[in-house]
């Protein structure tokens, strides 16, 4: 095949088609956690607040029975007071295509983890997005994209798109996820990431 | 300082039309990988991505698809690729946009990935959703774009490989 161009230095590029902060080769590893025993909770703390934007990725699974979970609760620097809001767009493997939200939450709800009664060794995979989580004037939005397919037509698993809240206006120094309803099963990865 | 990574490791720009647009011997040393292609072909088509030139009914999808007033889903089971458009599809003249994020590609699980794709031509267009799923715990090493109908990507189409 015929190339015009190798190894362009292109990483503003690529990271600026989600929308987010744009800058070649500011992409930075905070923290990665890959899960070597089974665990409610992962959390990053004493994030600094030296860049303009966080991403984690992950890949996940739970230990229940379900072939979905609701995915992940996250909260902010411990705070579990109803101050969080999201909205859910998602469809499952079958078809059905379904939104909802939810207001003065005590976690911002997003899509999704892979449940323990899907095909074994099927991970669910997500990214979330907070701009501008040093801000002290602003509140925080998330935004998360995930789910997974388990190669049937079925209800479920799902996929699709999430938005949070967090109503307050401190920087962000620590994210906790947790699983909504059981454990994250051991090989679970979740990777910090500062753009700057 | 925390360590730089989202690492550009091959960019593609065809001068030419060609078929298929291949990234092969990958590194397994990044944890991810995203793929981002901007393109043209020679009919309106649908783009597919296969790995480790797997041809085999080892892929699946499911797609969720915004397209004017209604919003669709649909999904693959068994299929040859992962099938990156349901209703929507490529133009001849307009560049549509996609991404596609590969998770833990170097690991030993099944391979989950999911892509965003925009298009839009003044009348028609669409944004989709996709996650996939490659049923198969061997790295991946090579990653290949193609066209569902067998069809080119145009001159000038660019992809581009990063490490993340």
């Amino acid at each position: 095949m015929p190339l015009l161009q190798t190894k362009a230095d292109a990483s503003a590029w690529g990271y600026g088609f989600l929308g987010a902060t744009t800058s070649t080769g500011n992409f930075f590893l905070i923290s990665k956690q890959v899960l070597g025993s089974t665990s409610a909770t992962v959390t990053f703390s004493s994030i600094p607040n030296t860049y303009k934007s966080l991403q984690i990725r992950s890949i996940a699974r739970d230990s229940g029975s379900n072939s979905q979970d609701i995915g992940f609760a996250f909260n902010f620097n411990s705070d579990t007071g109803n101050n969080y809001t999201w909205h859910r767009l998602y469809t499952s493997e079958g078809g059905t295509i379904t939104a909802n939200a939810g207001s003065s939450q005590p976690a911002n709800y997003m899509w999704g983890c892979a449940g323990g009664g899907l095909a074994s060794n099927i991970f669910s995979a997500s990214t979330y997005d907070i701009i501008d989580y040093a801000s002290t004037s602003k509140n925080k939005t998330l935004r998360g994209i995930g789910g997974t397919n388990n190669n049937t037509s079925s209800a479920n698993p799902f996929f699709g798109i999430s938005s949070g809240l967090w109503m307050s206006t401190s920087a962000i120094n620590s994210i906790t996820i947790t699983d909504y309803t059981n454990n994250f099963v051991t090989g679970s990865t979740f990777a910090l990431y500062g753009v700057s | 300082m925390a360590t730089a990574t989202f690492v550009p490791i091959a960019t593609q720009t065809l001068g030419s039309a060609a078929a298929s647009i291949t990234f092969s011997s990958i590194p397994g040393t990044y944890t991810d990988l995203r793929l981002v292609l901007t393109c043209t072909t020679s009919v309106a088509d649908s783009v597919i991505v296969q790995y480790n030139a797997d041809t085999a009914t080892n892929y699946s999808a499911t797609l969720l698809t915004g397209s004017g007033a209604a919003a669709a889903s649909t999904s693959t089971t068994s299929a040859t690729s992962i099938r990156l458009h349901n209703v929507g599809q490529t133009s001849t003249t307009v560049p549509e946009t996609f991404s596609l994020d590969v998770f833990s590609y170097a690991g030993s699980t099944n391979k989950t990935a999911f892509a965003t794709s925009a298009t839009d031509t003044n009348g028609a267009g669409s944004v989709e959703l996709t996650v996939g799923l490659w049923r198969s715990t061997s790295a991946i090493t090579q990653v290949t774009l193609k066209l569902l109908g067998g069809n080119n990507f145009a001159i000038g189409s660019i992809a581009t490989l990063f490490g993340i």
